[in-house]
């Protein structure tokens, strides 16, 4: 059976937001630096409502920021 | 030595190999990327854990010595032992609750320091209870056996001490649990 891992590209989108800073994110997103930098590393599935924000943070839908990816 | 003996002695040394094997199948996620000469501040959950642990231990073996040098018989026969180690457990116990009220009461609050992450860790910690927990109660129920098989009675001071060792690794596992909860995320 593929596994199923979940990419993103939260660090990109931080650049590209006049270079936001991860606790910076966090604080918007209500959550701590470590979970921002376990997610851009992917070692962290967020929760649908932590996805939410931080794409509504970035101004993308949630598909935008999180993808699904099959490996086998 | 009976069979009920043989039959905890076969427990407890199964529960030993279980944890061992999880220990060495633990896959060990690879060191988070920082940038050179960063290193990232611990969540105040960990922060909070790692105190409460530390301090939860030192009380813990302070009465576990205290036990150890006087003799367990010393608790019936000196009061001054009986009241130090169970000021010492009670101490223990105070700041292994606190963490445990306290990690609750930020979790139950949304606007609070923990985030998704951090609630996560807490809910799966006590998982880690039940098998030190249930190694503990084997290795007394086999020393007592042990000890105290030809007397055909064990001392009533051992059943203190059973409750209080099994009431502190209970205690203990939790912010272990967080503590080990983090490293594995």
């Amino acid at each position: 059976m593929a596994k199923t891992e979940i990419s993103n590209v939260i660090r990109r989108l931080r650049f590209e937001h006049g270079e936001m800073t991860q606790q910076s994110l966090a604080e918007r997103v209500g959550c701590t630096r470590q979970t921002i930098l376990l997610l851009e590393q992917g070692r962290y599935v967020p929760s649908l409502a932590l996805a939410l924000k931080i794409a509504r943070v970035f101004g993308r839908t949630v598909d935008e920021v999180f993808q699904l990816e099959e490996k086998r | 030595m009976s069979v009920i003996l043989w039959a905890i002695l076969a427990l407890g040394a199964g529960a030993a190999a279980v944890a061992f094997g999880a220990r060495r199948t633990l896959v060990r996620p690879p060191p988070l990327e920082l940038p050179p000469g960063e290193e990232l501040a611990p969540t105040v959950l960990q922060r909070l854990a790692r105190r409460s642990l530390a301090w939860g231990c030192a009380l813990v073996v302070a009465a576990g010595g205290i036990v150890v040098w006087a003799g367990p018989a010393a608790f019936y026969r000196r009061d001054a032992v009986r009241i130090a180690v169970t000021l010492l457990l009670l101490a223990a116990l105070v700041v292994l609750a606190g963490f445990a009220f306290q990690a609750s009461a930020w979790s139950r609050r949304s606007d609070g320091p923990l985030d998704e992450r951090d609630r996560t860790i807490l809910d799966k910690a006590p998982s880690l209870e039940g098998g030190p927990m249930l190694v503990t109660l084997a290795l007394w129920v086999v020393g007592l056996q042990q000890a105290f098989w030809g007397a055909g009675a064990v001392p009533m001071v051992y059943l203190y001490l059973l409750f209080w060792s099994v009431l502190m690794v209970k205690s203990l596992t939790l912010p272990l649990g967080v503590l080990i909860g983090y490293r594995r995320s």
